[in-house]
């Protein structure tokens, strides 16, 4: 059974804060659950589904807290930034199968103000652990491989940035506004190399929230619906020693949600690229089809991926490179622009004129050791 | 000799790794059904899933795959990567200090063991 045009997103909400000293996480949740219900046009007694991941203290008391009712779904799955697109997929099939009507999905944390909390490790954990490798060194690894076998160049890896920035400037909310050029982001300090400060998302405080319901409540009210026409999501691991660093698992996740659309890459019309780093954003490229494998240098250089200029209008809110990856996982934020570009509420200077279809991808772990990845294809109601 | 890096959490499962690792020897895992090795060490090939694997001991040396100096850090500067085996598998290793200015992709290099805190043994990688 496909879960296509079985359910519609129709409220979302993304906190203004992006430093939040004076909130505890819980209260975060909360608030961006109410500005999501509200969006819709809907209240909490008429949730009975309730999706969040690592981000949340605990699923128990995440809907303890919220005063959530009689719930017939929850999930607390976590997959890292790719868990709110892998929400999407999981609360859209349990609407199409009739367990629940109404699923509220929230994201919220305050990695400014307190370090996240390591979660306990499997076997290879001592093998891995007392480097203290983070995130940015393992998509360093895929970023030094990429250029080895590929040719891709420092900066190819920053026009990414580049076009984040050319977004951004048009997001009051965003934490960083200034456009930036190829130069500005190979001037800035090596972080892990080859990857340079601004070749890394920002870390911000705040999060976000979507309502997913039903094609019938969803004509109800007074909002654009946004259908899921397929999702899929994916894991990749170290393969018992096999790994591959050039390939993510959107290669696995991408095509499946677009075959269950019925779509191609070529139908896109705005796409949300998980951009936890530059090299994130190329590599997604290349394994979802939008160009061939090695290409993604080309595909984003010279403003490729500029709303109004380039070949793929992407992260017009300006994405995690420079808006908002809250919680260090920028999933939820992928799902509330493609829909906000979707309902024609995008910044007008970065709306994709008629946009009636978009891709949405996460990337949730390290890239380099292991990783899930999800995709979902969602769709203007009216197209 | 890396007083900034933790030891290693050790399972009944991988006990033995550290104390071949304590005395210098680096062992991996082989599948006596697919002949496959593998990295790191599981009691369950995850190749084929077919036998209960054995340790076998290795020279630990190979190529590197790929690396990163990581150069934001309050133990100051160290460096990731992958080295692949002669024997096939990817092993995620932390490159010597001594070694940063000289890592590069195709570079032959050796696993070795130093003491990190509390004089535990870790696995490092080495050029040669
Ligand atoms: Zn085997």
């Amino acid at each position: 059974m496909s879960i296509r045009n079985k359910a519609a997103i129709v409220g979302i909400y993304e906190h203004p804060l992006r430093k939040a000293p004076d909130h505890s996480t819980p209260q975060l949740h909360a608030e961006v659950a109410r500005g999501a219900l509200a969006d819709a046009g809907l209240g909490f007694a008429d949730v009975d589904g309730y999706f969040c991941a690592g981000d949340a203290p605990s699923l128990m008391g995440m809907v303890d807290y919220l005063g959530l009712g009689d719930l017939s779904v929850m999930d607390g799955s976590e997959m890292g930034g790719a868990s709110y697109i892998a929400a999407v997929d999981k609360a859209a099939q349990a609407i199409a199968l009739g367990k629940c009507r109404v699923a509220l999905v929230t994201l919220a944390g305050r990695p400014r103000q307190e370090k996240p909390q390591p979660r306990p490790n499997g076997a290879e954990g001592g093998f891995e652990l007392p480097y203290g490798g983070s995130p940015p060194n393992s998509y360093a690894m895929v970023a030094q491989r990429h250029m080895h076998e590929f040719g891709t160049t420092a900066e190819d890896l920053a026009w990414v940035k580049v076009a984040a920035s050319h977004h951004a400037q048009w997001n009051e909310n965003a934490l960083l506004r200034d456009v930036v050029t190829v130069e500005d982001v190979l001037d800035s300090p090596m972080v892990a190399d080859p990857l340079h400060r601004l070749d890394c998302c920002v870390v911000t405080d705040g999060g976000g929230a979507f309502v997913i319901t039903t094609p019938e409540i969803a004509r109800e009210l007074n909002v654009t619906p946004v259908m899921v026409r397929g999702a899929a999501h994916a894991f990749k691991g170290q393969m018992g020693g096999r790994v591959d660093l050039t390939w993510s698992a959107a290669a696995l996740s991408g095509p499946r949600a677009l075959e269950e659309a019925g779509v191609t890459v070529r139908d896109i019309k705005y796409a949300s690229i998980y951009d936890s780093f530059t090299i994130t954003v190329i590599m997604q490229l290349e394994d979802l089809g939008f160009c061939e494998k090695g290409q993604g240098g080309q595909f984003v250089r010279d403003g490729g991926l500029i709303s109004g200029q380039g070949r793929l209008p992407w992260n017009t809110d300006g994405g995690g490179l420079c808006n908002n990856h809250p919680i260090n996982r920028g999933g939820m934020t992928k799902v509330i622009e493609a829909v906000r570009q979707l309902r024609g509420a995008a910044h007008p200077k970065v709306q994709v004129p008629d946009c009636d279809l978009a891709l949405v991808t996460g990337i949730g772990g390290m890239l380099g050791l292991r990783h899930s990845a999800a995709t979902c294809i969602l769709e203007r109601a009216d197209a | 000799m890396h007083d900034d890096f933790p030891a290693p959490d050790i399972t009944p499962e991988s006990r033995p790794f550290w104390e071949a690792a304590a005395r210098g020897t680096f062992l991996i895992r082989r599948c006596p059904a697919c002949g496959t090795a593998h990295f790191y060490p599981r009691s369950l090939c995850p190749i084929c899933h077919q036998a209960e694997t054995d340790w076998v001991e290795s020279p630990g040396e190979g190529e590197i795959y790929t690396w990163t100096v990581m150069r934001k850090s309050p133990k100051g500067p160290f460096a990731l990567g992958y080295l692949t085996l002669d024997e096939g598998p990817r092993v995620y290793v932390c490159f010597r200090p001594e070694d940063h200015a000289g890592l590069a992709i195709g570079k032959r290099a050796r696993i070795v063991f130093d003491p990190v805190q509390g004089g535990a043994r870790m696995l490092f990688a080495t050029l040669i």
